[in-house]
């Protein structure tokens, strides 16, 4: 049973509120949506970029013959280069992964679900497009775009497939706990890192789930495949399986910096408020570290 | 049923077996469904092998300990016991069981019935029927030819209650004899008494089959056979039947309503079978007493009913002289002094005679004349008192009928012609019987009296004397009787000593020395109808419908049996008791010789395995607990050290049950740990709910007021009860006697004597101040017996006004009325605790004026605006209890500086009032002994200070 959906987009408006705005996001553009988000380059826009000597391939239409009275040279006016980028977000619909380990508490899938809406908000406030990966809605962007891709991502119905990748290049955010097999994801992820080039992996863990608190004869199920393993003893197996946690986190890492992506690791007793910095920053400086 | 030598108790719960296979199948069970978590991660998990799985199924051996502690539990909930009374070689054939169930079985009767269902057990382990005989009279007698299976016997047995009456075996015999029973042996489980015909119907058993006999004869003490009144109270005979060793015990005076009212304790000494319980006790008390009863004993011999007649002696006033003038009747005084506490009837000496009282006063007159004197002398020894009293007569002649021979005619003192003064009677001897009645004082002169001849014995026969150390009173003993002689006449013809006080108390003494024997003057008419009857275990029940009444004149052959069990009988005359133990039955010493004596080991080899069973299931439980904690890895926690605690403190309640409780009762109790630790004051507990509360919390203010003002610093106050608590343990005992307060019980009298001789205060409040009024005349009923020595108010310069402050007045809640203390403490005449008064008794509610709420620390009581008065009552507190902590210590020591000031400043005031006044006037507060000394050690002091004050600077 999923949340309701308005206190998790308030508190994702929470969040993207108390970061800056995004400045210089990174990311494939598309030419096919022009938007708003200036570049810091010269390009089709709407705002002044430059003035730049006239040089014989321009038209003579784009003389800027305002400037050019004042001194000996022609001059062009360039304006800013305006794109939006695309920005896709995906939360795991495994039963699993919306599930608390404390009755009451937020859920992993609530918890990526906000850190995405949080990004999405601050990407949208910069003129981006954003939108649910495989949603049944194209992105979009303005102000209605957050709440299209929430209620994308929210709706989805449980342990529907693996989306396949955007068909424009895109930048994406994959929130999971990633407990699938290893072989999975990587088929997934090197799929899409052909048509998603920056992207960012956010692995969500419950606490329980990263201390392994049991003691004695416990039966453990999986909430999303059903399964279930008796054990007479769970505190022995309590290293091996801490010992596999980290395991797979590292590959998970791995993979992601293979492709190119980053990788965000969270806990649900943590605040959000960091790991959303984290990701924006991410998005932010991914051109200037390329 | 029994199994070999097992027997069960309870053989029902053995059903409980059949439960073990399902509480096999419950233990086989899968083992409790475990926890369940939910786990997302558990796909990370896949391929770890977990190496120690729960077995599913519990281990075989655990189902199996389990098990056995559940059969061991089921055995031991059958009561089994084990039995191997296999000391007959004669085990074959039917058995018949004798078994005396008389009151001198009650004592044992638990162990006999025990016995007996043995044998019956062990008959039926053979397959053969038991028969049963109880030698008791009863009303439906059993017929002791009726075969009886173990149960059934075993039913009978426990259903069988001990009779209020003794084994009539003669007749037992003759029911058997009847019965024509031919048992292959015969047990005689026997109470060890003789009851007039223990041999004859032992040889008679023997007769009929090889005899085995289990002596089951009290132990200790067991009946009271005879009570009597005495000069102090009265005597109580107990008996016992086994005199090896010397053994003491307590006899107790009941009231109707069975409230103690006097015990006195009774010791055997060695190879002696009967003692006697020495009753001190006024004859009020006695008169309240409705029986007496051994402390240890259970049965109705062990009880003795005090009847009417029992109650006060009768006395007959032989040849009472026919006189017009009442006053000048011989026997006037003597009746006058004997009135309400004898019985007094007057006739001829022959009817007297007949009627055998306990005491017959004769006049003044000669004895030998008269044709009845056989019968006297027949009635004395049996125990009668003569009583005479000189005169004229008997001074003409003497008869053999004097304790003394007499000299002829009579000594006249004082008189015209006489030398000698009257004499006044002399105080009473140690030895003499009257010894503890005051002396009559000098007032009261004898003027003639008889004079005994000189005799070597004639001293040891006097029990008063005139100061000159002529006999006044003599006696001898005859028999069981006696014979007193006053040497005066009984009118006050020849001596002052009829009008006294002294007399009564003589008379009392003189009549209550002779015992009328056995035949008490019954009516011989009317009936006697039984209103209380004793069971046989001693306590009082209503009459069955069966009990009859008895004629009066059959009663004193009556005897206790089915138709009339022992108990009380009323008819037209009063109360009359039917003792169960006034025939009292020997113990059997030689048993014949052909009967085989089974010991009494015999008989207790039969144990009860029930403990053994619950220990052994406890052991196991335990073993189980281990076992879990081994399997689970926890053996070293916590909880197995409770696991231990708890299985220790369980086996030592089964096993040591007896041990525990022994020690317990050695121990000190909490309350006399605390009282004995820290410095308590205790008030005595009313019936008064309220009242103790307000002690409580007066007694809690004084404390902390105490604790301001004052280096004692006491803990919080107990209430006690005296008699119950030890009472040494506080220094000050508070008393404040509700309205309706009754007077304090022998016990607390005696607990509250002990207290304050060994130097504590009790403090006696009877809040009920009113000015211009004496303390309330219940304060002397309240003090009755209590050992209060002379009162007189404190007086002004006494210690308690200086202990700590300056007093003038005690004021409590009501004004300040005068504080009674002992008038010894006022002189310096030491007698106990250095004069320190251990009585104080005041009515000005101390107690209301300090009392302090618990929570809020405020007075409870409001003092109509007089808060100043409340601060006074402090004060006195304090100064009560330094008094009462310090004795006289205070005397004269703490406050002679501020006296001093106090003296200069009245000094300078009076100079200044006039040049004449010198010192020498002034008043001496301090009440030491003389006033010139006073003076001499004021001006010392005086002196002392000034030097010092000169040589500071």
């Amino acid at each position: 049973m999923r949340a309701p959906l308005a206190p998790l987009k308030a508190e994702a408006d929470y969040l993207a509120n108390r970061l800056p705005r995004l400045t210089n996001v990174a990311g494939p553009a598309s030419a096919a949506h022009p938007g708003t988000a200036g570049r810091r380059r010269a390009g089709a826009g709407e705002n002044f970029w430059q003035y730049r000597r006239y040089s014989n391939e321009d038209g003579a239409q784009r003389i800027d013959w305002r400037r050019s009275a004042r001194g000996n040279h022609l001059y062009v006016r360039e304006t800013e280069l305006e794109t939006s980028r695309t920005f896709l977000f995906w939360v795991d619909p495994s039963e699993g992964f919306n599930w608390s380990g404390t009755k009451g508490g937020v859920t992993k899938a609530e918890r990526a679900l906000v850190i995405s809406l949080g990004l999405a908000r601050l990407l949208v406030r910069s003129g981006e497009r954003c939108g649910a990966l495989g949603g049944p809605r194209a992105p979009s962007s303005g102000p209605r775009a957050v709440q299209l891709t929430a209620e994308d991502l929210w709706t989805r119905p449980y342990e529907s497939p693996f989306p396949p990748p955007y068909r424009d290049p895109s930048s994406i955010l994959l929130a999971s706990d990633f407990y699938q097999p290893m072989d999975i994801w990587k088929a997934r992820i090197k799929a899409h890192a052909a048509n998603h080039p920056s992207g960012v992996i956010l692995a969500v863990a419950d606490p329980i789930e990263t201390t392994y608190p049991f003691e004695g004869r416990v039966r453990l199920f999986d909430p999303g495949n059903k399964q279930a393993r008796l054990l007479g003893r769970a505190e022995n197996l309590k290293s091996a399986y801490l010992e596999k946690f980290s395991e797979r986190r590292n590959e998970i890492k791995h993979l992601a910096q293979s492709v190119g992506w980053g990788f965000v690791a969270h806990t649900t007793n943590e605040p959000a408020q960091e790991i959303l910095a984290q990701i924006a920053s991410f998005f932010e400086n991914r051109r200037r570290m390329t | 049923m029994s199994l070999g030598s097992l027997v069960f108790g309870q053989p029902l719960a053995l059903l409980g077996l059949v439960a073990v296979p399902l509480i096999w199948w419950l233990l086989r069970a899968t083992p409790p469904e475990p926890k369940r978590f939910a786990l997302p991660s558990l796909a990370l998990l896949e391929g770890l092998s977990h190496r120690e799985e729960t077995p599913a199924q519990t281990p075989w051996w655990i189902i199996l300990l389990r098990c056995l502690v559940a059969v061991l539990a089921i055995f031991g909930f059958s009561q089994p016991s084990w039995n191997s009374i296999s000391k007959i070689e004669n085990t074959q054939g039917t058995v018949l069981i004798v078994m005396d169930d008389g009151w001198t079985s009650a004592q044992r009767w638990q162990d006999m019935k025990r016995s007996a269902i043995a044998a019956t057990d062990e008959a039926a382990s053979i397959g053969q029927a038991s028969y049963l005989l109880f030698t008791a009279p009863q009303l439906l007698a059993t017929d002791p030819a009726e075969a009886l299976t173990a149960d059934a016997a075993r039913r009978r047995i426990q259903s069988i209650n001990v009779s209020s009456w003794s084994p009539d075996r003669s007749s037992a015999l003759e029911r058997l004899q009847t019965a024509k029973l031919k048992p292959a042996r015969i047990l005689w489980i026997s109470d060890g008494l003789d009851h007039g015909s223990s041999q004859a119907f032992a040889t008679a058993l023997s007769d009929i089959a090889p005899l085995f006999i289990q002596n089951f004869s009290p132990a200790g003490p067991y009946a009271i056979t005879h009570a009597s009144v005495s000069p102090q109270g009265a005597q109580i005979n107990v008996v016992r039947a086994n005199a090896t060793e010397p053994v003491s015990t307590r006899v107790i005076a009941e009231g109707v309503s069975g409230a103690s009212l006097a015990s006195a304790e009774v010791n055997f000494k060695e190879n002696e079978f009967e003692a006697q319980a020495e009753f001190v006790m006024p004859a009020s008390a006695l008169n309240q007493t409705a029986r007496f009863r051994i402390i240890t004993g259970q049965s109705s011999g062990a009880v003795w009913l005090w009847d009417d007649a029992s109650l006060s002696p009768t006395v007959g006033l032989a040849d009472p002289p026919q006189t017009p003038q009442p006053l000048l009747n011989e026997f006037y005084y003597v009746r006058k002094s004997l009135e309400g506490y004898a019985q007094m009837s007057s006739g001829p000496l022959a009817d007297m005679i007949a009627a055998s009282p306990d005491a017959i006063i004769l006049g003044d007159r000669h004895l030998s004349q008269s044709i009845e004197t056989d019968g006297v002398l027949d009635w004395i020894e049996a125990g009668g008192a003569l009583i005479r009293f000189a005169g004229p007569k008997l001074a003409e002649e003497s008869d053999e009928f004097t304790p003394v021979p007499l000299r002829r005619a009579a000594r006249a003192l004082g008189g015209a012609l006489a030398w000698e003064n009257p004499q006044p009677i002399a105080s009473f001897s140690r030895e003499s019987a009257f010894n503890g009645i005051p002396a009559p004082g000098d007032d009261v002169l004898v003027r003639q009296q008889v004079l005994a001849q000189p005799d070597p014995g004639l001293a040891s026969l006097t029990w008063a004397r005139l100061d000159d150390g002529t006999p006044l009173v003599t006696a001898r003993r005859i028999g069981r009787g006696i014979i007193i002689l006053f040497h005066v006449t009984a009118t006050p013809e020849w001596s002052d000593l009829p009008y006294t006080q002294a007399f009564v108390e003589m008379l009392k003494r003189a009549t209550a020395s002779g015992d009328g024997g056995a035949n008490r003057n019954i009516n011989a008419d009317g009936v006697l109808t039984p209103v209380r009857v004793l069971d046989g275990y001693g306590t009082l029940q209503q009459p069955p419908d069966t009990a009859q009444s008895i004629p009066g004149d059959g009663f004193l052959n009556a005897k206790p049996g089915p138709r009339t069990p022992p108990g009380l009988y009323v008819g037209p005359q009063g109360s009359r008791a039917l003792n169960a133990a006034s025939t009292a039955p020997t113990p059997i010493n030689t048993w014949p010789a052909q009967a085989t004596l089974l010991e009494a080991g015999d008989i207790e080899q039969r144990h009860g395995l029930r403990a053994w069973f619950y220990s052994m299931a406890l052991i196991l439980v335990f073993i189980d607990i281990l076992v879990s904690l081994v399997v689970s890895g926890r053996l070293l926690g916590q909880a197995a050290t409770k696991a231990l605690l708890v299985f220790a403190a369980l086996h030592i309640i089964v096993l040591d049950s007896s041990e525990a409780s022994a020690q317990s009762q050695q121990n000190i109790s909490q309350k006399e740990r605390e009282a004995a630790l820290s410095l308590r004051f205790a008030y005595i507990e009313t019936n008064d709910a309220g009242l103790n509360e307000q002690l409580r919390a007066g007694l809690e203010g004084l404390r902390l007021e105490l604790y301001k003002r004052t280096s004692v610093e006491p803990d919080s106050p107990h209430s006690v009860r005296p008699g119950i608590d030890t009472l040494s343990l506080y220094p000050m005992i508070y008393y404040a006697p509700p309205r309706n307060a009754d007077p304090f019980s022998p016990e607390e009298v005696t607990a509250l004597n002990q207290y304050m001789r060994s130097g504590g205060a009790l403090v006696i409040d009877t809040r009920d101040y009113t000015p211009g009024l004496r303390p309330d005349d219940r304060l002397k009923t309240l003090l009755q017996g209590l050992d209060a020595p002379p009162l007189r108010p404190a007086p002004d310069d006494h210690v308690l006004t200086r202990s700590f402050y300056l007093l003038d007045s005690f004021p409590g809640r009501l004004e300040s009325g005068p504080l009674w203390i002992e008038s010894d403490a006022v002189h310096d005449e030491t007698q106990r605790g250095d004069g320190v008064s251990g009585l104080f008794i005041g009515s000005s509610d101390w107690i209301g004026a300090w009392a302090l709420d618990d929570r809020t620390q405020r007075p409870i009581n409001d003092m109509n605006g007089r808060e100043r008065r409340r601060e006074l009552a402090y004060r006195f507190g304090v100064n009560l209890v330094m008094y009462i902590l310090t004795g006289n210590y205070k005397a004269d020591q703490v406050h002679i500086p501020a006296l001093l000031d106090r003296l200069d400043e009245e000094q300078i005031d009076r100079l200044d009032d006039g040049p004449g006044r010198v010192r020498e006037t002034f008043p001496s507060r301090p009440s030491s002994s003389e006033p010139e000394d006073l003076q001499k050690f004021f001006e010392d002091m005086r002196e002392r200070r000034n030097n010092d004050s000169d040589a500071t600077p």
